[in-house]
């Protein structure tokens, strides 16, 4: 594997507002996928 | 929404995970980009972190089975929430930790036709994204570094 790293150390305003989302956006899904596995393998008991 | 995939796993120590593929939406990707992008999201119960090789390799598996079947770029943004590390780990955030097993899915012998490009980008708490596909993608995976460059 080419492992390649691109290290922004003084992000932009507008990059933290754009990464931020990122990561709001991710929480709200993983909470989904929680539930999810939750029902799944609670189902499966 | 765009189309999902998602896969179960039950490793032997008894932890229940679930893989979430979400195929991103073509809006969302800078028109340039012509490889498809992937979201890939991982639960667990318990903040339980993948703690052996054998578990790694199971996810592992699952990825590049995925890659196998899916001429994509899969998107990973390493999640915030506490997760279960070492003691030599515990100097790192959990998103840094979380970071280092997607790397260490694909730093094997035999893994020299993909790429994994880590961005991280310094926040009052950091962010760690990669961009893992087949090295035919490498001009996309390019593309959508440079993107995110530009509004360094």
């Amino acid at each position: 594997m080419t492992l390649k790293t691109l290290h922004i150390v003084k992000p932009s305003a507008k990059l933290v507002t754009f990464v931020r989302r990122l990561q709001s956006e991710k929480e709200a899904k993983l909470k989904q996928l929680d539930a999810d596995r939750e029902n799944y393998f609670g189902n499966k008991k | 929404m765009g189309e999902k995939k998602i896969i179960p796993l039950t490793t032997k120590e008894g932890h229940n995970y679930l893989i979430q593929f979400e195929f991103i939406d073509k809006k969302q990707i800078p028109q340039n980009v012509k490889t498809d992008i992937v979201d890939v999201l991982i639960s667990v119960e318990n903040n339980v972190g993948i703690n052996n090789s054998s578990t790694l390799n199971q996810f592992s598996s699952i990825l590049k089975k995925f890659l196998a079947e899916h001429d994509v770029i899969l998107y990973c943004y390493c999640d915030h929430a506490e997760i279960s590390r070492g003691p030599g780990k515990q100097n790192m955030s959990p998103q840094e930790y979380r970071s280092k097993l997607f790397s260490a899915m694909f730093d094997k012998q035999g893994n020299h036709n993909y790429i994994n490009q880590l961005i991280v980008i310094n926040d009052d708490v950091d962010h760690y994204i990669h961009l893992i596909s087949l090295k035919e993608n490498e001009g996309d995976i390019l593309l959508l570094k440079n993107e995110v460059f530009s509004q360094k």
